[in-house]
């Protein structure tokens, strides 16, 4: 929701409804946005949506019939959804907002991507790389920001798509495609480069800086459930089972694939990087796309680049394309560039569960001194406060805190989180000391603040932060700033004062599998279901002795629906 | 009915907008298979708009 040229409002639906990624139709988050700009339907210049079916049908279908008869067993299910459903978005729009449809405007996916990273930067000017699955034909966009002004340069096309082959990878390892490609490439230290080459073979490297991939060895182009193809499993060996709660940490030929994907996501993406930078001379950069959420990926290569800053949104794909293109109608409009959000809280207030607090605090000093005590004490809380934010990582609005020198702590933060042992955990640090524990890139601060990079401690502190980090020695880094989060800020000078480093843990709150805690019900679900033990929302403090088990009917009763009245 | 009127011109309308596009392009040959699958996709969407006959929808196919 932009409001003349200000972000008001966004949200995913998947916190509204707990099913992870939900591409239903947002009607939870459209009431949501609505509610927090305080405007009714009637009241909307424009809708915008964030893709163009027309274009992505014709791919579509274009694609099916490419690969006959290998797509013949999904073709009537792919045909059944877009002709069922998404290609009649319009109607669709219309009917659920009940919107004059010339109010209904469409963008190219890429060049949403593309708004949401340049118009939530602060540069003036910036070069984008937009690296994902696929949006309409476009796999990968070269784009250059100026002003108001979003100009894509060039494109590498559907199906050659580095986003695809991660997905494909990480489904061929047991992950969960979609979501767990960051664990995938956190394993590639632990591995040896012995079958970069039979994987760089599969993705050769063009001259213009761009690549193919070779689509024998997989099915992603006209498949979405079976993303790879058995001559894959010839050349890699048999692909692994799924991965289920308590698996044993991925083996040695699972770290050798991930080592084989890591060398060509890094050489293939700064090859992207140095197009970009011949194309759009310029020295700031976004990301955006799919591949921006690999926060490994994104420091390797803006370190290699060329480029001197380096700005990436907190939601840098889907969720984020949506804003993007909210943002960009509204520069469009109006021909004046959208004035760059404050925050990724965008999201609404927790809203009160039905439950007693075992206490109520007197306020943020309170809190404060009350979540020392606790993380002292070796314990992981939950704190809760404020506006939920966009994007997959929580930035302090929902979060677990934990003591990153207590292996213990440490181990249990990720057990409330079902999150892999070996996953690396984001370290918060006050903005002004981050280069006393990160060996952090100049240029960088803007990406930090959205926890975007993944990188090393200092060498001085590694051995003591073993346990936070992954199998490559690095955590993802979070910077807060004083002016942007005093709250959070304060509580980690404070920790640092106790403890000699101002450096915590400070992860999502939220279970794998499930979509971030966003009211207080969903924060006092995870206190009960997992080991869990306290959490602070906004002035109140719930242990998990004090609260008792509800039905989810009573702590989540629905919001009320706004009427035209 | 002014409702069902609505989704059915506005269905057709993207059909209109689908075929233009795809023949102004370098996919123009996937015209005649699109000519093949609309209609049964524009009667999907009149048969969803018509109160009476939505929920009996699946049964119709």
């Amino acid at each position: 929701m932009v409001v003349d040229g200000v972000a008001v409002a966004a949200m995913q639906e998947e916190r509204y409804t707990r099913r992870p990624a939900d591409s239903s139709f947002p009607k939870w988050s459209v009431r949501a946005c609505l509610r927090a700009a305080g405007l009714r339907t009637a009241d909307l210049d424009r809708v915008v949506f964030y893709e163009k079916p027309l274009r992505k049908f014709e791919r579509c279908l274009a694609t099916q019939l490419r690969f006959f008869p290998r797509s013949a067993g999904v073709f009537y299910k792919s045909m059944y959804l877009w002709l069922g459903d998404r290609l009649w978005m319009r109607n669709r729009i219309a009917d659920e907002l009940e919107i004059d449809p010339e109010r209904i405007v469409f963008t190219e996916h890429h060049e949403a991507v593309a708004a949401n990273a340049f118009f939530t930067s602060p540069f003036e000017e910036a070069a984008i790389l937009v690296a994902g699955g696929v949006g309409e034909w476009a796999s990968t966009s070269l784009v250059r920001g100026r002003g108001h002004e979003i100009e894509v340069l060039g494109e590498v096309r559907f199906p050659d798509s580095l986003g695809l082959l991660t997905s494909a990878l990480t489904k061929f390892l047991g992950f969960e495609p979609g979501r767990d490609e960051e664990l995938v490439l956190a394993l590639a230290d632990s591995g040896s480069e012995r079958l970069a080459q039979s994987i760089a073979e599969l993705v050769p490297a063009t001259d213009d800086g761009s690549f193919r991939v070779d689509q024998r060895h997989f099915r992603f182009a006209f498949d979405s459930e079976r993303l790879f193809a058995s001559r894959l499993e010839t050349l890699l060996g048999p692909a692994f089972p799924a991965r289920g709660e308590g698996c044993e940490p991925p083996g040695p030929r699972a770290a050798d694939v991930a080592a084989g994907l890591w060398k060509v996501l890094e050489l293939r993406f700064s090859a992207l990087l140095r197009e970009l930078a011949r194309r759009a001379p310029c020295t700031n950069l976004c990301l955006g796309g799919d591949l921006a959420r690999l926060r490994r990926l994104n420091a390797a290569a803006y370190r290699a680049g060329p480029f001197q800053s380096l700005h990436v949104p907190s939601a840098p794909a889907e969720a984020g394309a949506a804003l993007g293109a909210a943002l960009l109608v509204s520069a469009r409009l109006t021909g004046e560039r959208p004035s760059r959000p404050e925050s990724a809280a965008l999201g609404e207030v927790a809203l009160a569960a039905p439950d007693e607090p075992t206490r109520i605090l007197s306020g943020p000093a309170e809190a404060r001194s009350l979540l020392l005590t606790q993380l002292l004490r070796g314990r992981v809380v939950g704190w809760v406060r404020g506006r939920f934010e966009l994007g997959r990582q929580s930035l302090g609005a929902r979060v677990l805190l934990g003591d990153p020198f207590d292996a213990a702590a440490c181990a249990s933060l990720r057990q409330i989180r079902l999150a892999e042992p070996f996953a690396p955990l984001c370290l918060a640090v006050p903005e002004e000391r981050a280069d006393e524990l990160f060996d952090i890139p100049p240029g960088a601060q803007s990406a930090l603040r959205n926890a975007a990079l993944t990188l090393r401690p200092r060498e001085a502190l590694r051995a003591r932060l073993q346990a936070a980090l992954g199998p490559a020695s690095e955590a993802v880094a979070c910077t807060v700033a004083r002016a942007r989060d005093p709250e959070l800020h304060a509580l980690l000078e404070a920790w640092g004062a106790a403890r000699g480093m101002p450096v915590m843990v400070l992860e999502s709150l939220e279970q794998r599998g499930l979509p971030m805690a966003r009211t207080a019900g969903d924060a006092l679900d995870l206190l009960q279901r997992s080991a869990l033990e306290l959490v602070v929302i906004d002035d109140r403090l719930y242990e998990r002795a004090g609260v008792r088990p509800l039905a989810t009917a009573v702590r989540h009763a629905p919001a009320p629906v706004p009427t035209d009245d | 009915m002014p409702n069902t009127l609505r989704s059915l011109n506005l269905g057709l309308r993207t059909a209109g907008e689908l075929v233009r596009a795809l023949w102004r392009g370098p996919y123009w040959w996937l015209v005649p298979v699109v000519a093949l699958l609309l209609p049964a996709a524009l009667v999907f969407v009149f048969l969803q708009a018509v109160p009476l006959v939505a929920p009996f929808v699946y049964t119709v196919f």
